[in-house]
């Protein structure tokens, strides 16, 4: 097709971020005529990796759901060379998003790197390694004996089949410090330790069943891929993943367009979806549409994510806004005494030990800040280095986030297609300027000799990402001729716990998938064609790699 | 050295990133067919729709090892994925000798590439199609030109100068001087092929292998996590931190140890 001609699709997927990209790629493999579309003129919608100069423009121009934003510079040297993550978060090493990376095969487009270090700020001021393992935990001369067999006492339940176990009776539901204390008599210490360094736990009333279920699949994320649970993808993590995903279904056939926004959509008298977009001659139709969760307005069927795993992913991530900062320094963290390696692989045993640390996680809990910083709500800093392939040498990006809870911004039972209802906007900069200087004061010293003073960052900013104003068109229309046709997922709140963006988008394309496959069947009328068995085909060329390999 | 794992030269290939770029029915994906088929004669057709095609390419006691890859399609509303241009060392950026306009997309493409791919990629341009132009009988006489020389420029003095040029000859809308012209000011390799007869396909491939800093390639794979191609990582995964998701998921799936 060129622009000038119409062209005809199964289904027209519009925005590019995680999750219309995963399921674009394999209705794409699974043979399905696809047109993925976005008005951006870069991949990843709302978790795109920019770079300096991308990201600028993109703070300089209104975003649908980006406000407050305030900054200190405008220009960095080597502006290329940086990818920044508009969704910061980690990859566990097991879960739904490696599953689909691996057997989609765009794991083999990517890079990734394990986090090196995560380390939870005390009130004191001070930086505690987490342990990793269970070694870790022995040979930590902090904890006292008691301590260490509570603690492994509470792993051991957490790593195994908790559901049934009387430990967990009436506590489901209760707010996880709480359960802590009460039912493992953990300290105050550790208590924080879990719930925000290991569990990632958002505020201290998560419940306490989605905080196991998250801490479970973290720990049995461990060792994987070395000691540390979590990966970083290179060149912005979440935003390259989702290129990797449209390369797939390029491959498999399908059209992209970017840049181009949608200027009207039509249903035909035979209920085909017809779009135009802008600066495109072309109209292009399709049986279905599905819109991304950053394209504003419609009509959609919301496509849930199946119930039995929708738990692990959204129960706790609440849907307020959310703080985020983006700073870029010029010195290394410097987070205590070096944790044990991570690498358990023989032929790795014998690396020397890395110089500087190149990704790192700070968590602090509520009320570790001395001066500042918030009493209730967690903060996270992100830091990611030269070895991610999103900074230059000598650089690293710093993305402190955090989720003040704000004045009713709490609905009582949490529902996705809530609309928040603006004014009452945390001050991004006040918010978590706290914590960027309680990061930079951890920056290891500069050579030159004068400079003791933590470093200024050479670029930063903080802005305020608010959840999707996303109104349903209310189910009703489900008699409505074409509006069955029209899907969307449900859209992801803008927070979730640190590593568990990637992996709620892999399951909501999941369920977006399947529906689009039982729609487009049965508008084909079904019979025809041949029944798709699982999401991600085998792979076809994986012999031929290997084969080279040898 | 003593640890053959550890120095990456000795039997492992070096693996190089390639991309292909050039307007719609150029005849990129024929190139690279033609050069990967080639050497794969007895074996099934490369995958239409892989993620990339890979090819060694030998040159003296090195072997290359390709990762070439198609736009996919991805170029054509200007929507190509900066991912595309990560980490690639190669480019052959092609071109229609039947079609003027198809040079000046060529030229983009090259501007593109030095704004967004690594400073020291190297480009080749390919004029493709030539067999369109050459009178059928002249036409294995031009190529076979470049096989050791640093570069092809010598080699076939005119093609296209020939006073009698039938037909054929009048079908050419980019006269090799110019694009020749072009790519010495530019830097880069230049070649005219065609897909068809083969002609000139396998030079722009060892050209460019001669070109690509190897040891640098190396150097960078061993040390601070670099890849060196997309998949990358063959040699360097190893390293610390950089992670090869397919590597170690799977004999985790085949031994369940």
């Amino acid at each position: 097709m060129n622009d000038e001609e119409d062209a005809t699709f199964d289904i027209i997927v519009l925005g590019t971020g995680l999750t219309e990209s995963i399921a674009a790629a394999a209705l794409s493999k699974a043979g399905f005529n696809v047109a993925h579309l976005d008005r951006n003129e870069y991949y990843g919608s709302g978790e795109a990796s920019l770079s300096f100069d991308e990201f600028i423009k993109w703070q300089d121009k209104p975003q649908p759901f980006i406000r407050g934003a305030s900054r200190s510079g405008d220009s960095i040297e080597q502006a290329r060379a940086y990818s920044i993550s508009l969704s910061p978060s980690l990859i566990p090493s097991t879960g739904p998003l490696i599953d689909a990376l691996v057997a989609s095969g765009v794991s083999r487009y990517g890079g990734f790197r394990l986090i090196e270090r995560v380390c939870v700020y005390e009130a004191s001021g001070i930086v505690k390694p987490v342990p990793g393992s269970k070694e870790d935990i022995f040979k930590d001369k902090d904890i006292s004996l008691l301590d260490k067999r509570r603690l492994m006492r509470f792993l051991m339940f957490t790593a195994g089949d908790f559901e049934d176990k009387k430990e967990l009776e009436g506590h489901a539901d209760s707010p996880f410090p709480e359960f802590l204390k009460t039912v493992f008599s953990l300290n105050e210490e550790m208590t924080d330790a879990i719930t925000y360094a290991l569990a990632y736990c958002l505020s201290p009333t998560d419940p306490t069943l989605p905080a196991l279920h998250r801490l479970r699949r973290y720990l049995r994320s461990a060792g994987r891929y070395g000691a540390s649970p979590f990966l970083v993808g290179h060149y912005g993590s979440s935003g390259e993943i989702a290129q990797g995903f449209c390369r797939t279904a390029a491959v498999s056939g399908a059209v992209y367009i970017l840049g181009r926004s949608v200027n009207e959509e039509t249903i035909s008298s035979d209920h085909q979806h017809v779009i135009q977009l802008n600066n495109f001659y072309g109209r292009l139709t399709a049986s279905l549409v599905i819109h991304g969760s950053s394209s504003a307005t419609l009509h959609a069927a919301v496509v849930p994510p199946p119930q039995a795993l929708s738990a692990p992913f959204s129960a706790s991530s609440p849907n307020y806004p959310v703080a985020r900062g983006v700073a870029i320094i010029d010195r290394p963290l410097s987070l205590g005494v070096p944790a044990t390696q991570f690498v358990e692989g023989e032929e790795a045993a014998d690396a020397p030990p890395p110089p500087v640390l190149d990704t790192a996680v700070v968590v602090f809990p509520p009320g570790s800040l001395p001066n500042g910083g918030s009493s209730t709500a967690p903060a996270t800093a992100l830091v990611v280095g030269e070895g991610t392939m999103s900074c230059p040498k000598g650089k690293w990006i710093s993305t402190p986030t955090s989720t003040p809870p704000t004045p009713r911004a709490r609905p009582p039972a949490p529902d996705p297609r809530t609309l928040y209802q603006p004014g009452a906007l945390p001050d991004a900069r006040a918010v978590l300027q706290p914590y960027l200087d309680a990061v930079l004061a951890l920056a290891s010293p500069s050579h030159d000799a004068d400079a003791t003073q933590p470093p200024t960052p050479l670029f930063s900013t903080f802005y305020v990402q608010t959840p999707h104003s996303y109104v349903s068109g209310a189910p009703s229309t489900d008699d409505e001729p074409g509006a069955r046709e029209h899907l969307a997922p449900v859209p992801l709140p803008p927070v979730f716990p640190l590593p568990d963006a990637g992996d709620a988008a892999a399951v909501h394309a999941e369920s977006l998938f399947w529906e689009a496959v039982r729609v487009l069947m049965s508008a084909r009328g079904g019979g025809e064609g041949e029944e798709i068995k699982s999401m991600w085909p085998p792979m076809e060329s994986r012999e031929e790699e290997e084969e080279d390999f040898s | 050295m003593a640890d053959p794992a550890a120095s990456g030269s000795v039997d492992k290939s070096v693996q190089v990133k390639l991309v292909l770029l050039g307007e719609a029915a150029v005849g990129k994906s024929s190139v690279v067919l033609r050069f990967v088929s080639n050497e794969f004669q007895a074996n099934k057709e490369p995958t239409i729709g892989a993620a990339f095609l890979t090819q060694k390419c030998r040159l003296e006691d090195r072997v290359l090892r390709y990762e070439i890859w198609d736009t996919a399609g991805q170029e054509r509303f200007h929507s190509l994925a900066p991912m595309y241009y990560r980490n690639a060392q190669a480019a052959v950026v092609v071109y229609d000798v039947t079609k003027a306009t198809s040079l000046e997309k060529a030229k983009s493409w090259v501007k593109e590439l030095q704004r967004q791919a690594n400073p020291n990629i190297v480009i080749a341009l390919a004029g493709n199609k030539v067999d369109l132009v050459q009178a059928s009988a002249s036409s294995p006489g031009a190529p076979s030109s470049s096989e050791s020389e640093d570069e092809a420029d010598d080699a076939t003095a005119t093609p296209g100068e020939n006073p009698g040029s039938s037909e054929p000859e009048s079908l050419r809308q980019v006269p090799r001087e110019e694009a020749q012209a072009y790519a010495t000011e530019a830097g880069l390799l230049f070649f005219e092929t065609s897909a068809k007869t083969g002609e000139g396909i396998v030079d722009i491939f060892t050209e460019i292998a001669k070109k690509i800093p190897i040891e640098h390639i190396l150097a960078a794979t061993r040390g601070a996590g670099g890849r060196p191609g997309a998949a990358g990582g063959r040699a360097g995964s190893q390293q610390e931190g950089a992670v090869n998701l397919d590597a170690t998921a799977k004999p985790k799936d085949a031994c369940n140890c």
